[in-house]
């Protein structure tokens, strides 16, 4: 049997599995150091300002992240999913097993590392594999998986993983899971048929398959830097929101920890159903309809979100704010994978990604932090700051989709090949 | 190009200037104070208000763990002509057995004028009510900082076509 034969419906449900099991435990991991630090400075010994230089260290993972997920355009994207698996697998039972702060410091850089490339490899394996009509259905689950294994960390905690034996370690020995994917996937999962078939191209033997500048070339720049700079815009404010909003509902609201917390929780299992929608309407309406539809519905209830003052209302405006606020990550998926040949596919995505949207996702909370800080801050609220921050950043997404991302919907990925190999 | 960029620099720093100015408001002073409270030992309250102040809102504060407030609501305070520049404001707590301290916290300016510390603490007054309690914010935004964030959010367009126009839009090589 041919491996074409292989690619049936049936394959690509078990794939969908995978990478949404993938993308899920990405999500669990960059939720579960947060959730747990205040246990792991009782007991490893720490103050908040060595806290505060974890979270540095650890972001810097990212960045470095950047540099192993262009690899997927070298070594393929079966392989690099597999050894991201297993190297934030490992950096998880690391972290589990630190007798002090400076190896927690240094697995969870680690995992950051493997986590960032990851969601580029799994986004770029579902836009190759899947059929155009199917693909934006399928970056919406995918990425949908991300918040839920946000949430599940939350639910942990709820049942009480924390007061076993095992205490805050608990959490990251659960993150050990994945590795049965490792075992389902070495044994079953193809490379992508885009890759295998441009690697098997001669004529693609020409094209430069390992420079990270190559997304920058003449023909590419324009997409790369209008794909770049929408989705810095848009985490910048995505990130602000989910960083301030617990801050603002207690010390602003005066909602209590525990009603902030589940709030949360039910906001974000229903604003998930917003991934799906979103690949939904990607494939119906195509991707940048979709996407300015997602962006004015996040500046409206992102901006009302941060004005309410009452309890009651504000869990509707949040669960509508998440649902198109993350939501479009699904089409930001789309936009920074699917305009590129696959022959540099996977190094324009960590462009987009790492790149730009780390950026995004360091200046969003700080600008609002210092504007909205309640004894310098020139506005002095962290509501009419992250308010007003909206306000200021979605328009320009809007404006960036419209004017100058192409349209990719039902686009031909093999015909793309051809024409940069012709 | 070249004055376009100069004056969209300008433009830029014209905007982004006044956000620079601080204040040093005493309503976040006695925020800060009852979160570093709620942290234990390792959120060192003294800086901003003695052990016997601290005891008031929560005895034996030492030894519990972090986390022990549910609630921390403070309100829009009221400045009062001192030599110390001092400042009543109001705020309310909860802890996690539901036990609630509504009352009105007194603050006096810092010898050298920056920041302030917490003196004493009042009973709750009608006329300083919190936010929950139907009273003002600590802080809003007026009409030319909502103003502002439109004319920033134009500036983004305008930048972003700037730099795009820096990339144009080339052909994909020939052949070989």
């Amino acid at each position: 049997m041919s491996e074409a034969d292989l690619r049936t419906p049936r394959y690509r449900r078990r794939l969908l599995v995978l990478l949404s099991s993938a993308t899920f435990f990405e999500g669990y991991d960059n939720f579960v150091l947060s959730f747990v630090l205040a246990l792991v400075l009782v007991d490893l010994g720490g103050t908040e300002a060595e806290a505060g230089w974890i979270r540095a260290v650890v972001g810097l993972g990212a960045v470095l992240a950047f540099a192993l997920s262009a690899q997927a355009d070298r070594i393929g994207r079966k392989r690099l999913l597999l050894i991201t698996i297993v190297g934030y697998t490992a950096s998880g039972a690391l972290t589990a097993l630190s007798p002090n702060l400076t190896w927690l410091a240094a697995a969870q850089f680690c995992a950051q590392v493997f986590l960032g490339a990851e969601w580029a490899v799994a986004v770029t394996i579902v836009v190759e594999e899947f059929p155009a009509r199917e693909r934006g259905r399928a970056l919406g689950i995918v990425t949908s998986m991300n918040t839920l294994g946000g949430i599940f960390v939350g639910i942990l905690a709820f049942v009480g993983l924390q007061n076993t034996p095992l205490t805050w370690r608990g959490f990251f020995v659960v993150g050990l899971i994945p590795l049965v994917l490792i075992a389902i996937g070495r044994r079953t999962m193809l490379e992508t048929e885009r890759y295998e078939a441009v690697r098997a191209d001669p004529a693609s033997e020409a094209l430069d398959h390992t420079s990270l500048w190559e997304a920058w070339r003449p023909e590419y720049r324009r997409t790369v830097l209008a794909v770049g700079l929408l989705t810095f815009f848009r985490h910048a404010a995505v990130a602000a929101a989910a960083f301030w909003w617990a801050y603002y509902a207690q010390a602003e609201v005066g909602m209590s920890v525990s009603l902030s917390g589940l709030y949360l929780a039910a906001a974000g299992v229903l604003g998930a159903v917003g991934f799906l929608v979103a690949g939904r309407l990607m494939d119906r309406f195509g991707r940048r309809p979709a996407f300015v539809a997602y962006m004015l519905g996040a500046l409206v209830f992102g901006t009302w979100l941060f004005q309410i003052r009452s309890a009651a209302l504000m869990l509707p405006v949040l669960c509508l704010a998440i649902f198109f606020g993350l939501g479009s990550v699904a089409m930001t998926s789309a936009f920074s994978t699917e305009p590129f040949p696959t022959y540099v596919r996977s190094r324009a995505a960590a462009w987009c990604r790492n790149a730009f949207e780390v950026g995004g996702g360091i200046v969003g909370p700080l600008v609002v932090g210092l504007l909205g800080d309640h004894v310098t801050g020139p506005i002095g609220s962290i509501g009419d700051a992250m308010s007003l921050t909206s306000i200021a950043l979605f328009p320009v997404t809007i404006f960036l989709c419209l004017r100058y991302v192409p349209e990719t919907r039902g686009g031909d990925l093999v015909a793309l090949d051809r024409e940069v190999v012709a | 190009m070249r004055r376009l960029a100069v004056a969209v620099l300008v433009a830029v720093a014209t905007l982004l200037l006044p956000a620079c100015a601080g204040t040093d408001r005493p309503e976040g002073i006695v925020e800060r104070w009852l979160t570093s409270l709620n942290q234990g030992a390792a959120g060192r309250p003294s800086r901003y208000a003695p052990d016997s102040v601290s005891q008031e809102i929560l005895p034996n504060w030492r030894n519990l763990d972090p986390g022990e407030l549910d609630v921390i609501e403070v309100g829009k305070g009221r400045t009062f002509i001192s030599k110390e520049g001092g400042a009543r404001v109001p705020f309310r707590v909860v802890d996690t057995s539901g036990r609630e301290v509504r009352a009105t916290a007194l603050l006096e300016r810092n010898p050298d004028g920056t920041g302030g510390t917490i003196v004493r603490i009042e009973p709750a007054t009608a006329d300083l009510l919190l936010p929950s309690e139907g009273g003002p914010r600590i802080e809003t935004a007026t009409p030319a900082m909502w103003l502002a964030a439109a004319s920033v959010a134009l500036l983004f367009v305008l930048l972003s076509a700037a730099l795009m126009s820096l990339v144009s839009r080339r052909p994909r090589p020939a052949k070989a």
